[in-house]
Formats: C-alpha cells, structure tokens, sequence
C-alpha cells in the first residue's frame, strides 16, 4: 500500500480504498459523537431515576440507607403494603376523576377559546398572549393565588354573594375541595390548550371551509365535518399528553388542600411524596410511584401508536 | 421572629423519626480523655449555629466570643442556614463536624448520638444542674449527656385582651375542654371567631399543637384511639360544632395565626416566640392549657435546643468544647436569649427571671417540668402525625365523630 502511495506520486495522501474506509469510519465516529451526549443524557436523566425508582420500590429504603447504603431488598412487601391500604384506592379514584374531567373540561373549553381566537375582533392579536400567563406561572403560585381567591372569605365568595349564590368555604369542604381543584387544574392547563389547538387550526384550509359554507353548511356541521377532522391528530396527542401529565398532580394539591379535607384530595403522586418525604419510607413512596409509572404507560403506549398511525398516514 | 422559629420547625419535625433508622448506623467515635480545664490557649474551634434570625444570630456570636476569650480559645461562630439537619449528617459522615453545635433534641440530637460522633459531657464538668428533669431529658440519649439544652419550647393558649372586653368576658383561664368551648363560643361574632387552630396536614403545625390538648386530657401520643385522644379530637369537633374555630382551619398550617394577630380570632395557640412579638397590634395575655377534665394539671410537649460536643481525638480541643458550652450556656446568657430571643430558658433560675422580665411566659414556664419529649416516639411520630391530622379533618368536617375518625385514621 505504502509502495502503490508512493506512486501516485502524492506523498502523504492516502490511497483511495483506504480513503473510503476512513471516511465510514469517521462518518460512524462522527454519529456516535453526535449521539453520545445525547444517550449519556438520556441515561443519566432517564433511565438512572427511573431504574433507582423500581429499585427503592423493591427494598426497605429508609433515611439510614443514605448513611451505611444498606436497603434490604423486599421484593414486592411494599406493593403488598400500599395496596392494602384503602387510602391508596381513594387517591387512585382521585387521581383519574381529576384527570379525566380537567381532560375533558380543558379540551372543551380548549377548543371554544381557539375558535374564538382564529376570528377577528378588537383585541384578537394580543389576547391569546395575554391568557398564556396562566400557563406560564408557576403550580404553586397558582394553588397559592387560588387559595386565597377559594378561601371563605375569598374574592369568590364576595362575588357569589353579591349575584345571590350561595357562599362556602369550597377547599375546606370535603365535597367541594375536590371539584374546587379540578377547576385549578383546568385554570393552569387552559392556556396551553388554547394556544396547541389555535395553532392547529390555523392548518384548517380556510378554502374547505368557505366551500362549505358556499354549500349551505352551518357552523356545527363545518366543525364537525371539516375542523375536528382535520385538527384531530393534534387533539389525540394533547390528550395523551395531559392525561399523562395531570396523572402526576401534586403541587397544585400539596399547596391547595395538602389532600385534605379528610383525604377528599388525595391523589398517587400527593401519596408518594407523603411516604418519601414526610413519613421518610422511601420504599413505599416509590412503589406508589411505580403505580403511578404503570398507569402513565399505558398512556404512553398509546400516545406512541397514535403517533406511529399519524406519521404513516402522512 | 414568629417566622423563623415556625420555619425551623417546619424543617426539624417531620424528620423526627430518623432517629430510630439512624440508631442502626450506631459506630463508635473517637473518645477522648478528660484533661484539665486550664491550657487551652491557642486552641481554634468553631461553632454551628442554625438559627439564623436576629437577634438571636448576633446574640449567639457575642456569647460565644466573649467565653472563647476568657478561656484563651479562637472562636470561629458560623451560621448555617438552609437544611441544617443534612448538613449535620453530611459534616458527621465526612468526619468533619464542627467542634461545637445548635442541635435540636428531638432529631438532631439523637440523630448524631446514636452514631457515636458526639462526646459525653459528662466527662467533663458539664452538667444538668438547675434543670427540671425534663428538660436534662432532653439532651440524653440512651442516658447519656450529649447536648446541654439552652432553651426549650413549649406552647400556650394567647387571647386578645379587646376580644375579651367587648365580649364581657373575664380574662380566665378555662380549666376544662369544656370550659374552653363555652368560652370560644362567647367570642364568638360575625367577624371574629372564639379560636384559631392548625388543621392541614404535611407541615407539622397540627399535631404540634394537637399534642398538648391530647396530653392534658391524660393521653398517649403513641394511643391513637385511647381515652385522651378522643377527648382531644372531640374537643376539635366541638369548637367546629358551636361556631368559635372555623371549618376553614383544615386548610390552615402554621399561618393560622394571622387569623388571631389579624383580629379574626380571639384565641389560638402558639409558642414562646410570641411572647416577644413586638408587631401585634393588640394587648393580648396568656393561658395554660385546659384539661379534659376539672382538677387535673395540664401537660405539654417539649422541644429544645442543646449544644452538642464533637466527639474529637485531640482531648484538649474536646474539653476546650465542652468548657465553652458550659460558659455559654450560663444563666445570664439565658436570660437575655429568652427575653431577646423569644425562647424559654433551660435553667429553672432562668426561666424564673425571665417571668419576672416577661410575665406571660408563666404558663410556659409552669409547664417545662414534667412535659413530654416527643422525641420518645421515634419513627413512629411521623405516621402518627399524619393519622392525627386525618382524624381531625374527619371528625370536624368529615362528619364523624372523634372514635369513628381516630379508628380509620389509625386503621384500627
């Protein structure tokens, strides 16, 4: 080879078979350096937590295990443990009320504001900004402001009471608390629907739409017939999301009612953080949240097909 | 100065069942030889505090800064804030605990002990002289002395003097449970409520102050459904039911009470910071507890704060610790923390001084001797917190009554 260099008379310059050869090679080095931080990032941030949360849910993890490292492993004892506890079933009726109704009521509601933002009216442009801060604050800013908006003596109850309604403490009610946080959560989540679906509407064909019309099709049967159906792909996908996303509600809980009153508020995740961080069984708050984990994949495996079916669609 | 003792507190107590979990990590520490008193020029030590108000910071340095000169020391006092209680066991796995530290008896204290990093004061000329034993109790584990406690906390009863005159009610002490109900009803008006509690769960405010009305009604905080605990949640059940402690007090944690210093309640509980709260706007006094019933003594929960020793193989650093933790802990020291600091002095000659100073501290004080360390509970306290928490809720707004609560709460 060295000889066959030499006589193409370019010294120093590899020869051509050796040339390609390389040029894979660096191309594959070069791929594996682009994906290298990328897969240290995704074992790092992701699968490490996640494989030490199934590991602190199989063992007796306690404060004295961050001091000699010691945790016994008790395979599924803490499984066991907090599904015999009725409170555990409470939370799980809890959590999915609170995540199917604010779903629902969001996507709704959802959608009526980014109708009402895809029309023209004094106000239009900036509006959809302006009810994006919602969105943008923080959980427990949120639960703080609407616990004192909530509270008896609240802004709330002011107004119910000047229009004649009747007037409560709602978070200190047991039959209120947890409608009072749907509604929070709905609040919080609002803005970011608006704005998903405001964009997705803007893929509409607005032809479509005044054909449609032209034909003598009403309002109703224009969004049914032409906005769903076409918006569609992008509502699957926010609704997995959500529900994903307000299966892990605590903040806003912790701070509103801290699952109170009488456990009406409890939810998995508000559970986890109680065994972990107030109770310091680390063990059991991780098998609540393994419970959790579980539910959320599901959603995931069909948030995942969904995708799949859109993208061979397209 | 409210704030920062109940954001202490925030922190200390929901870990105060570590200590159990820590005791398995038990390990022998260096011990060192008692050696004289005298000779400790030269010698450098520094000192943990975590208490990090004023005037409680500034008095702490000047304290300590003024023993180490008399005893020929260099003093280097730093506060710590922020978890001060990781920060202990971090510096104590890493063999690199401060010479002298704040702890507080009910985690941190056991905590370090049970690990063997603390040295025994009784070695040295240390000792709990002065005290009620309760409070001596407090710097023990395992009936060694490894903390000398400075300054306790217990709780009372405060009322606003103006609720009282316009209600015409004289200022009484109530003697029973009932007697408080019928009092916090007479209080009762369309803008003021009789009382304010805590009654959230997770920040610790609920069965801190749930704890002396189950003790004086001659519970066991570790009994969740036995005699004292039901009068007690029954006692909460009933304030709710006559009107005088709002349903709202479910949400409530340790800001309850802006109910009271607001003027939207006539009483509440809290502790000796109070005492020294200069930004009430109202004349307000002080009661002790009640019990559930007449004729018996009311009883409170204890917390303090001790100085703790490194346990150190150099002994003359060690003996320098303890000699000045012995200097700082002296009685006029005490004095001046309590009347400065808002804290109830350790020393009974102190706390006695400090009543004359400050008379509403004497149900305070009153109460040290024979109170309860809740420290005893162990892990346990954090699941009881919690259960105690539920049964409140359950039997106020929940609708049933305080045996039903106690037993669903504690799944018994």
């Amino acid at each position: 080879m060295t000889a066959h260099t030499i006589s193409t008379g370019r010294s120093g310059a590899p020869a051509p078979g050796r040339f390609r050869r390389s040029l894979a090679a660096r191309r594959r080095g070069e791929l594996w350096g682009f994906l290298t931080p990328a897969l240290v990032f995704f074992v790092v941030f992701f699968l490490f937590p996640l494989g030490y949360g199934v590991y602190m849910s199989t063992t007796n993890f306690t404060t004295g295990t961050f001091i000699t490292g010691r945790a016994p492993f008790v395979g599924t004892t803490n499984f066991a443990a907090v599904l015999a506890e009725p409170i555990t079933f409470r939370a799980l009726a809890n959590t999915l009320t609170i995540t199917l109704v604010s779903v629902a009521v969001e996507l709704v509601l959802g959608l009526l504001l980014a109708l009402l933002f895809a029309r023209t009216f004094p106000g239009s442009r900036w509006l959809p900004t302006l009810i994006l801060l919602p969105w943008l604050l923080p959980a427990v800013v949120v639960a703080t402001v609407w616990k004192s908006l909530l509270a008896g003596d609240g802004p709330i109850n002011d107004v119910l009471g000047a229009l004649g309604l009747p007037v409560q403490a709602w978070l200190a009610n047991p039959a209120t608390a947890l409608p009072s946080v749907i509604v929070v959560a709905v609040w919080a989540s609002l803005p970011y629907w608006a704005t998903i679906l405001g964009a997705a509407l803007k893929q509409v064909p607005a032809e479509q739409l005044e054909a449609a019309q032209l034909d003598g099709a009403g309002a109703w049967r224009r969004l049914t017939a032409i906005v769903l159906p076409t918006i569609w792909p992008v509502v699957s996908v926010l609704v997995v999301m959500s529900v994903v996303y307000t299966l892990l509600i605590v903040d806003l809980v912790l701070v509103l009612t801290a699952g109170g009153p009488a456990n009406s508020t409890v939810t998995l995740g508000l559970l986890s953080y109680r065994q972990a961080f107030q109770q310091f069984q680390f063990g059991l708050g991780g098998a609540y949240g393994m419970l959790l984990l579980g539910i959320s994949v599901v959603f995931a495996i069909v948030y995942t097909v969904m995708s799949m079916r859109r993208e061979r669609e397209e | 100065m409210a704030s920062s003792s109940q954001r202490l507190r925030r922190l200390a107590l929901p870990a105060v069942g570590l200590t159990a979990a820590l005791a398995l990590t038990a390990c022998a520490g260096g011990q060192a030889a008692p050696v004289s008193s005298d000779g400790f020029q030269g010698v450098q030590l520094t000192v943990w505090n975590n208490i990090d108000f004023e005037p409680y910071q500034s008095l702490q340095k000047g304290y300590f800064e003024s023993c180490a000169a008399d005893l020929g020391i260099t003093v280097d006092v730093q506060t710590q804030s922020g978890d001060y209680t990781t920060k202990l066991l971090q510096a104590a796995g890493a063999k690199a605990l401060p010479d002298v530290a704040i702890l507080s008896t009910d985690t941190q204290l056991p905590q370090l002990a049970s690990q063997g990093v603390l040295a025994d004061l009784s070695q040295y000329d240390v000792t709990t002289d002065g005290l009620a034993d309760s409070a001596a109790d407090l710097g023990r584990y395992d009936g060694t002395l490894y903390g000398l406690p400075v300054q306790v906390e217990d709780y009372a009863i405060f009322y606003n003097k103006a609720a009282f005159a316009a209600a015409g009610v004289p200022e009484t002490a109530p003697k029973t449970f009932d007697d408080l109900v019928s009092l916090a009803g007479s209080l009762t008006t369309g803008s003021q409520k009789g009382i304010v509690l805590p009654g959230i769960g997770g920040d610790g405010s609920t069965p801190v102050y749930f704890l002396p009305f189950l003790l004086s009604a001659g519970g066991d905080p570790a009994d969740p459904t036995g005699a004292g605990a039901v009068e007690a949640v029954d006692l909460y059940k009933n304030l709710v039911g006559n009107g005088s402690l709002s349903t709202e007090f479910v949400n409530w944690g340790w800001e309850s009470i802006d109910q009271w210093t607001s003027g939207a309640a006539a009483m509440t509980v809290s502790g000796p910071w109070n005492l020294v709260d200069t930004s009430i706007p109202f004349e307000w006094g002080t009661f002790p507890f009640p019990t559930a019933k007449s004729g018996e003594s009311p009883k409170v929960n204890l917390l303090g704060y001790a100085y703790g020793v490194a346990a150190n193989a150099d002994a003359q650093k060690e003996a320098a610790a303890a000699a000045l933790v012995k200097c700082r802990a002296s009685e006029e020291n005490q004095i001046d923390t309590a009347v400065q600091g808002g804290y109830i002095p350790a020393l009974k000659s102190a706390q006695d001084a400090f009543v004359e100073k400050v008379p509403a501290a004497a149900p305070f004080v009153d109460a040290v001797d024979g109170a309860y360390n809740s420290a005893q509970l162990g892990t346990e306290w954090n699941t009881l917190q919690q259960e105690y928490v539920d049964a409140i809720q359950s039997a106020t707004v929940g609708g049933q009554t305080a045996q039903a609560a106690l037993e669903q709460a504690s799944g018994k």
